[in-house]
């Protein structure tokens, strides 16, 4: 069987919700989610484009100056 | 108490100079703010825990400090809020929710809680949030009208400093939860750079965009805050611009969605601007810009849902419908489609900061238009969403009122980092615009 390729329909995530949820999920908001998907998918990259992810955080010095206990 | 003004209507830099003069005590600012909160949160519902033993020993420590002459800091004797997101040593994070119902009191503060503590600040208390800081609201009112929203997530920071019971807040941004907030209760709301504040000991929702933000009812105040939740080694810049600014006005963003009062507010506030000097030109964003928008959504519900998923496939039935809609539907999100986003995220800021090589700035609407009149949304924060997905500094400014009485807020982003140059960009701004409205009685600072 092959995978469905981006973007999904709203049904198709509506079934991998059933699959993780086991009893399906609402939601209105699938369908924009659903729209989001085919929105990013669509959008015009060059193929070298790396993801963003999570930029760099400042080192954590702070946490050593957490105070009152 | 030798003050002349009102203490509601102090802004934090005048606060903590009346405390340093010795004007007042901050065992009285303690108790003024504290009946102040208790004669008007019956109705507005901005806070959701003050241990009234533990601010008036906080006040009596500063106190004696002060007469010791060894103040803390820049705050000294300040009264701040807190979402109630962060941890306050001794207060349980609750976030909003059912699922943290029965936390723990938190041992220690949140790393912005402890630099406010170091500064000097009196912690008042938490204020309310919407639920894991998502969507689904919390009780606090719009002291501009009652049967409006505050916006979200930082609901009760954005209602408490609009009402003069504290002057500043601290509250945070995934979407627009700052200056979305900010702009419908008429206060200053700044959101540093993504990273610039720490954000340990703070419940997160999605770890690429949470990002810390002040609420307050100037940009001095901002600005003083920053400095004070600012680690030691990026000590910040003077806010103070040395030339008039330039501002690009990218009027067309996601045009569909500006409402006529808030696209005439902006318009008006760009003309008061020109009369300080400010000149603003048309700012073109990218093609395709809108599609930050999705590109910002399917990474916050992902992120999302990878932090709750642990809790809600055992607790789901503690979590409020929204949020609940929201972490189901981010589980559904393919890691292809996740990263595709990133990408989308990437390519967009690229093509967005070339801007800022002809512009201080970049004007926005902070919010489609006035405070929605409901209590069961907090708004849509799409015009807020695609900076902090960008990670740039932003800060709501009120352009003024609508026909309503409700604030409209204008919302400035600035280059990446620059946060101090945002800062002396909005304070030259600021000039040009009326002060931070008062909500009418009896929230009227």
């Amino acid at each position: 069987m092959t995978a469905p390729q981006p973007p999904y329909s709203a049904e198709q995530l509506q079934a991998v919700a059933a699959t993780i949820l086991g009893d399906g999920s609402s939601t209105a908001l699938l369908q924009r989610v659903a729209a989001a998907i085919a929105a990013v998918h669509a959008y015009p990259l060059a193929p070298e484009t790396e993801p963003a992810l999570i930029p760099a955080q400042l080192p954590a010095e702070a946490s050593a100056e957490r105070s009152r206990a | 108490m030798t003050i002349s003004l009102p203490l509601a209507r102090l802004s934090v830099t005048e606060l903590a100079a009346a405390v340093a003069r010795h004007e007042i005590t901050v065992e009285e600012v303690a108790r003024v703010t504290l009946d102040r909160i208790n004669a008007l949160d019956g109705d507005l519902r901005a806070w959701v825990q003050i241990d009234v033993d533990a601010v008036a020993a906080d006040a009596q420590e500063l106190d004696t400090e002060s007469l010791a002459g060894t103040p803390r800091g820049p705050l000294h004797g300040v009264p701040i809020g807190i979402k109630d997101i962060y941890d306050v040593a001794g207060l349980p994070t609750r976030a909003g929710s059912k699922a943290r119902a029965a936390t723990a009191a938190a041992a220690l503060d949140s790393a912005p809680v402890a630099r406010l503590r170091a500064a000097g600040a009196l912690i008042v208390g938490k204020t309310a949030t919407t639920e894991f800081a998502a969507a689904d609201p919390a009780e606090t009112r719009n002291p501009f009208n009652l049967a409006h929203t505050p916006g979200g997530s930082s609901s009760g920071s954005a209602a408490a400093v609009a009402a003069g019971m504290v002057p500043a807040a601290l509250g945070s941004q995934t979407a627009g939860s700052v200056l979305r907030p900010a702009s419908f209760c008429g206060v200053v709301g700044f959101k540093p750079s993504f990273g610039r504040v720490e954000r340990t000991g703070v419940v997160p929702f999605a770890w690429s965009l949470d990002t810390m933000g002040t609420l307050t009812r100037n940009v001095a105040d901002a600005a003083l805050l920053l400095g004070s939740l600012t680690p030691p080694s990026w000590q910040p810049a003077a806010v103070k611009a040395s030339r008039p600014p330039r501002i690009g006005y990218a009027a067309r963003i996601l045009h569909q969605w500006q409402q006529p009062s808030m696209r005439e507010a902006l318009e008006r506030a760009t003309g008061s601007f020109a009369r300080v000097g400010v000149r603003v030109e048309e700012a073109s964003l990218p093609a395709d810009f809108d599609t930050a928008v999705d590109a910002q959504q399917l990474i916050m519900l992902s992120e999302a849902a990878t932090f709750h998923a642990p809790r809600f496939m055992s607790d789901a039935h503690l979590y409020g419908p929204r949020i609940r809609a929201m972490i189901e539907a981010g589980l559904t999100i393919p890691a292809v489609s996740y990263l595709q986003a990133q990408r989308v995220r990437r390519d967009l800021c690229e093509r967005v900061l070339p801007l800022f090589s002809r512009f201080d700035a970049l004007l926005v609407p902070a919010a489609p238009g006035p405070a929605p009149n409901t209590l069961e949304s907090t708004g849509d924060p799409a015009f807020n969403a695609p900076w902090t997905m960008f990670g740039l500094p932003a800060i709501t400014l009120c352009a003024g009122l609508d026909a309503d009485g409700l604030p409209l807020g204008l919302q400035l982003v600035g280059a990446p980092r620059a946060d101090e140059a945002l800062l002396a960009v909005a304070a030259w701004c600021e000039q040009a615009l009326e002060a931070a409205p008062n909500p009418p009685a009896p929230f009227a600072a």
